[in-house]
């Protein structure tokens, strides 16, 4: 299961990369506005937001892939909503965040929505569910376009609401309890109690020191169930609703990656819908030669390695195509008998 | 529940049943003599094989299940350790025979399976497989009950796969616990993994044996071809797979160019030993290169793709092989038969279209006109002959394959 | 160049003499049931009317039926190439042509180039082709040109219902026995033959002119039942029983 790995092995060459090289700095520090903020708020409360035995490390907000709740991510970590929530409660100045935001869009406009499918670590753990599901024997659960659809729009609704709390907080002076509600998606998040494990840190799983944070731990562990749920029972679920990969999916339809059908080789035998686990359907649908990349695909590439027409489904990075076969992780035997005609 | 058709009737039909055993007759005496033809030592064991498999009683141990047509799933019969026999059949002497039970105006294929049922040549079998694609094959189901078990089975009549792939897996998967049942036998997960295996195996060699026909149908004659496809109905599937392999790398050595226009056969089926049209395109100066039929290329194209590997993953995966990749016009596949006709013509540069209806088989002959205008705007030379079994039309349908011939010669002059 | 074509028919043999593509000579006999000495005999004919031999001859083509019986022939050719190739070279355009034989009845459409886009043939059924038209004239006493000048001095032609020569003939021995005139019944077995022709034209354009060739040609009734039923105008092209022969000797 190649991908799998390289999956896994993805978070971790960027979370590992810069580890040695950098030292070892503060993580947030204390709820501290970071240099260039304009914010006067300040908090005192404190560790609500860290695992226990956390060590800092350097303060970096390249939004890519480790979550940071994983404070042994080297230089990324921390995700997109993460930036965003954190900035809006600080009111940094933009030219402090500039870099950070060109990196992200400079990379997203590479690659769409592609580390959704390949690095990150939340997918990891759905593949490993998805393994684990199969082993069992027990069939997959397939969703229809409407409930995915709601799902986005309570993806969509939850970043709103999570970046208005930010907002809000960021002004001084308006609760004793402000503090408690900072960076409000990440206490929700499911990252909170997994990621952690991937640097081998006991998650932070029972915080009742207030009923704010009760309350968010309590929630914590109701979108864990269901994101266990979403990946145990259908196969990235949880990624119509994931607010990162919302964003993230904007950048989709003009990135370097581009997914080509040509119509005339194919067959209709619906391979690629049924093995997408976004559920998509559009590669089946399209009787036009080129497919225009959709908002919910993860570039996970799966339609086009199972297409059993030679040249029918490609994809091509800024104009030259890439051999999907080299990320081959299906059945042993499918690979052979994918050898197209010559 | 496995419901049984005519009931209340089966005694009275039982009653008038005659009995002939399948024999070497003059049509299949005849289309062995294409083992002369032949230039591959290594197809003996084919023709071999067919003259075995006529009146030999079968093992008792082994259970056969009969089925016609690429809708039914053998991977589910291998897996509950029982041999799939397809009884698709163009007999011209069965048919005669089938006149008793079915006179009239009908497709010539099913009055010759009826005829070898009533029969009694299949006593071996222990069940049939009747699935409801073209109507008088659904029909079967009820002629043949007196005579044999039924299960039917039916696709719908729709192979889009967004619309109704929940309701083939349904089908399917009562299917097999009604094999699993009748049979006595505990199928799971790894008995149907490696049927697919074996099942993709031969995909595997048919695609190559394909390609190579593409290029260079020299390599294998065209009557060879067929009678491989033909045994593959009867054969076990492992045996089959080493023989298929060994013919493949005697024939790769033949690789030589040939002279004559390559053509495309597609339409209705090509079954031994009618091979009357292939016959025919020989004798025109016509090398048929490739081909779209269920009997043919159809069977055998599509590889069971597993990526869900629990029971009803590999159903479903089995409905997409069998039903959504299936080329049969009785599930309005038209524009996919379109599609496939014209890339493969314009990716191997094949030089025209050859489209044989049998006669009174009205599924195949409505496509005609349709197809006919499309490859005319694509600039793809079509001919589409319509015939039965007999031999007296011979000359005529030699001449309009002659002059379709010319017709290509001086297109590409 | 001096070639031979030849129509092997399976009701009449045609052979042409042609110098540089223009005929010399032309001979025509029954088939019968010897047809390779028929086409013998006439091929002698038509060399001894051209005041040539044998040896002269550099190429023989044959077309036709019986092509692959003469064992003298050089080459082959399917009467529906020749056929094409030779109303190209008197026509020099676009055209539909229509060939009534003895035994089938062709529908031929070329393109400005002179190349074949599609073809019809109805050679399975007499009851289109000229065979109809013999066993009809029969059973009015009479042959087929006899037939025709019935046919052109009908008053009011029969509508026959039988669709099938076999019962034709039963429905005309009835019409007869009903005192119907012979000239209406004639008349009526023409459109009859017509209208499976004009279904015929249907399949292709419209707009194309039309040619007339074949044994069906030479008689005038049949051009102008065809005319008549189908709405458009027929043009016979010069001995019309000869095209195909002549055809065979433009393609090599």
């Amino acid at each position: 299961m190649l991908s799998l790995i390289l999956l896994v092995y993805g978070g971790y060459i960027f979370k590992e990369w810069k580890e040695s090289a950098e030292t070892q700095q503060s993580i947030f520090p204390s709820l501290k506005a970071p240099a260039g903020s304009i914010s006067t708020t300040k908090f005192e409360k404190g560790s609500i937001l860290w695992p226990s035995g956390a060590t800092p490390v350097i303060e970096n907000y390249p939004p890519t892939l480790v979550c940071r709740f994983n404070p042994k991510g080297g230089m990324f970590k921390a995700c997109i909503l993460h930036f965003f929530s954190e900035n809006l409660t600080w009111r940094t100045q933009v030219k402090y965040l500039l870099p950070y935001i060109t990196l992200f869009v400079f990379l997203c406009f590479l690659f769409g929505r592609a580390w959704c499918g390949w690095v990150c670590p939340i997918g990891t753990t759905g593949d490993f569910l998805t393994f684990l599901r199969r082993k069992m024997n027990i069939p997959v659960k397939r969703f229809p376009a409407n409930f995915r659809k709601n799902l986005s729009f309570t993806g969509y609704a939850l970043t709103v609401i999570t970046l208005a709390i930010s907002t809000l907080i960021g002004m001084p002076n308006l609760t004793r309890y402000q503090c408690y509600w900072f960076l409000p998606y990440c206490q929700i998040c499911p990252a909170r109690l997994i990621c952690p494990m991937f640097g081998l840190i006991k998650p932070n799983w029972k915080d009742f020191s207030t009923g704010i944070t009760t309350t968010f731990t309590i929630l914590a562990w109701i979108v864990l169930g269901f994101f266990i749920a979403a990946f145990y029972w259908g196969r990235r679920i949880w990624c119509h609703m994931c607010p990162v990969g919302l964003i993230n999916s904007w950048f989709n339809r003009g990135c370097g990656i581009e997914l080509h059908k040509k119509a005339v080789k194919c067959i209709k035998c619906g391979y690629c819908a049924d093995v997408c686990p976004m559920g998509l359907t559009k590669m089946y649908e399209i009787d036009k030669d080129s497919v225009y990349n959709q908002t919910g695909c993860i570039m996970c590439m799966r339609c086009i390695e199972i297409c059993p027409r030679k040249g029918c489904l490609t994809v091509k990075f800024f104009g030259r195509k890439i051999n999907v076969e080299n990320f081959i992780r299906r059945k042993t035997d499918a690979k052979k008998v994918f050898e197209q005609i010559q | 529940m496995q419901k049984r058709f005519l009931n209340k009737y089966n005694e009275l039909i039982l009653r008038n049943l005659s009995s002939k055993k399948a024999f070497l007759n003059d049509d299949i005496k005849q289309a062995l003599k294409y083992r002369e033809r032949s230039n591959l030592s290594s197809m003996d064991g084919f023709y071999k094989a067919i003259e075995a498999n006529l009146g030999v009683e079968k093992t008792q141990k082994d259970r056969y299940i009969g089925y016609f047509c690429s809708i039914v799933p053998e991977e589910l019969l291998i897996a509950c350790s029982l041999k799939p026999v397809r009884l698709c059949c163009e007999d011209y002497t069965w048919t005669n025979a089938g006149e008793e039970i079915l006179p009239g105006d009908i497709c010539p294929v099913i009055k010759a399976i009826c005829g070898k049922f009533y029969n009694n040549v299949y006593d071996y079998l222990e069940l049939v497989i009747v699935p409801g694609t073209c109507d008088p094959k659904a029909k079967l189901a009820e002629l043949l009950s007196p005579v044999k078990e039924v299960y039917f089975l039916d696709p719908g009549r729709d192979s889009d796969y967004l619309e109704n792939v929940d309701k083939w897996t349904d089908r399917y998967t009562k299917f097999f616990q009604f094999l699993r049942q009748r049979f006595q036998c505990h199928a799971g997960k790894k008995q149907l993994l490696t049927a697919c295996k074996l099942t993709n195996e031969r995909t595997e060699i048919f695609k190559k044996i394909y390609a190579l026909r593409i290029k260079f149908p020299g390599a294998i004659n065209i009557f060879d071809y067929y009678v491989m496809i033909y045994t593959s109905f009867f054969m076990d599937i492992e045996q089959w797979n080493k023989m298929a392999e060994k013919v493949y790398e005697q024939a790769r050595e033949k690789q030589s160019l040939s002279k004559k226009p390559k053509v495309l056969l597609s339409g209705s089926p090509v079954i031994f030993p009618n091979f009357k049209i292939l016959d025919v395109l020989d004798q025109a100066g016509l090398e048929v290169a490739a081909d779209i039929q269920c009997t043919g290329f159809g069977r055998f194209y599509n590889p069971v793709a597993i990526d869900e590997d629990t029971e009803s993953g590999i159903i479903r995966a089995l409905t997409l092989k069998n039903i959504a990749g299936s080329i049969c016009p009785c599930l309005l596949t038209l524009e996919k038969l379109i599609n496939l006709i014209i890339d493969t013509v314009s990716q191997y540069r094949l030089d025209g279209v050859v489209y044989y209806n049998l006669r009174l088989c009205q599924v195949f002959e409505t496509q005609t006109t349709i197809i006919r205008q499309v490859l005319k705007e694509n600039k793809i030379p079509f001919l589409s002959v319509k015939t039965d079994f007999g031999k007296e039309d011979t000359g005529q349908l030699k001449t309009r394959l002659e002059a379709f011939r010319e017709i290509i010669q001086s297109g590409k002059e | 160049m001096l070639k031979a074509g030849m129509d092997i028919g399976s009701v009449m043999t045609k052979c042409v003499i042609v110098r540089e593509e223009t005929v010399i000579a032309r001979a025509i006999g029954r088939s019968g049931t010897m047809p390779e000495i028929i086409a013998e005999k006439v091929l002698q004919e038509a060399l001894s009317k051209a005041g040539l031999d044998y040896s002269d001859l550099e190429r023989i083509v044959l077309t036709g039926y019986g092509r692959h019986i003469f064992s003298k022939a050089h080459s082959t050719i399917t009467e529906i190439s020749a056929v094409a190739k030779a109303a190209f070279h008197l026509m020099k355009t676009a055209c539909l042509i229509i060939d009534v034989g003895g035994q089938d009845t062709k529908t031929i459409e070329i393109d400005g180039s002179g190349e074949i886009v599609d073809f019809l043939m109805n050679d399975k059924c007499a009851a289109g082709t000229g065979r109809f038209l013999e066993m009809m004239a029969g059973v009015l006493e009479t042959d087929i040109y006899g037939l025709g000048n019935l046919a052109s001095q009908a008053d009011k032609p029969v509508l026959l219902n039988a669709t099938c020569s076999v019962f034709a003939e039963s429905e005309v021995v009835s019409l007869i026995a009903h005192n119907e005139k012979k000239e209406n019944i004639a008349a009526g077995l023409f459109n009859a033959i017509a209208s499976r022709i004009a279904t015929m034209m249907a399949h292709f354009h419209k707009d194309l002119p039309v040619v007339f060739c074949g044994g069906g040609a030479n008689i005038p009734a049949l051009k102008n039942s065809i005319e008549k039923i189908s709405n458009r105008r027929l043009e016979i092209l010069e001995h019309p029983q000869f095209v195909a022969a002549f055809g065979s000797t433009l393609t090599f």
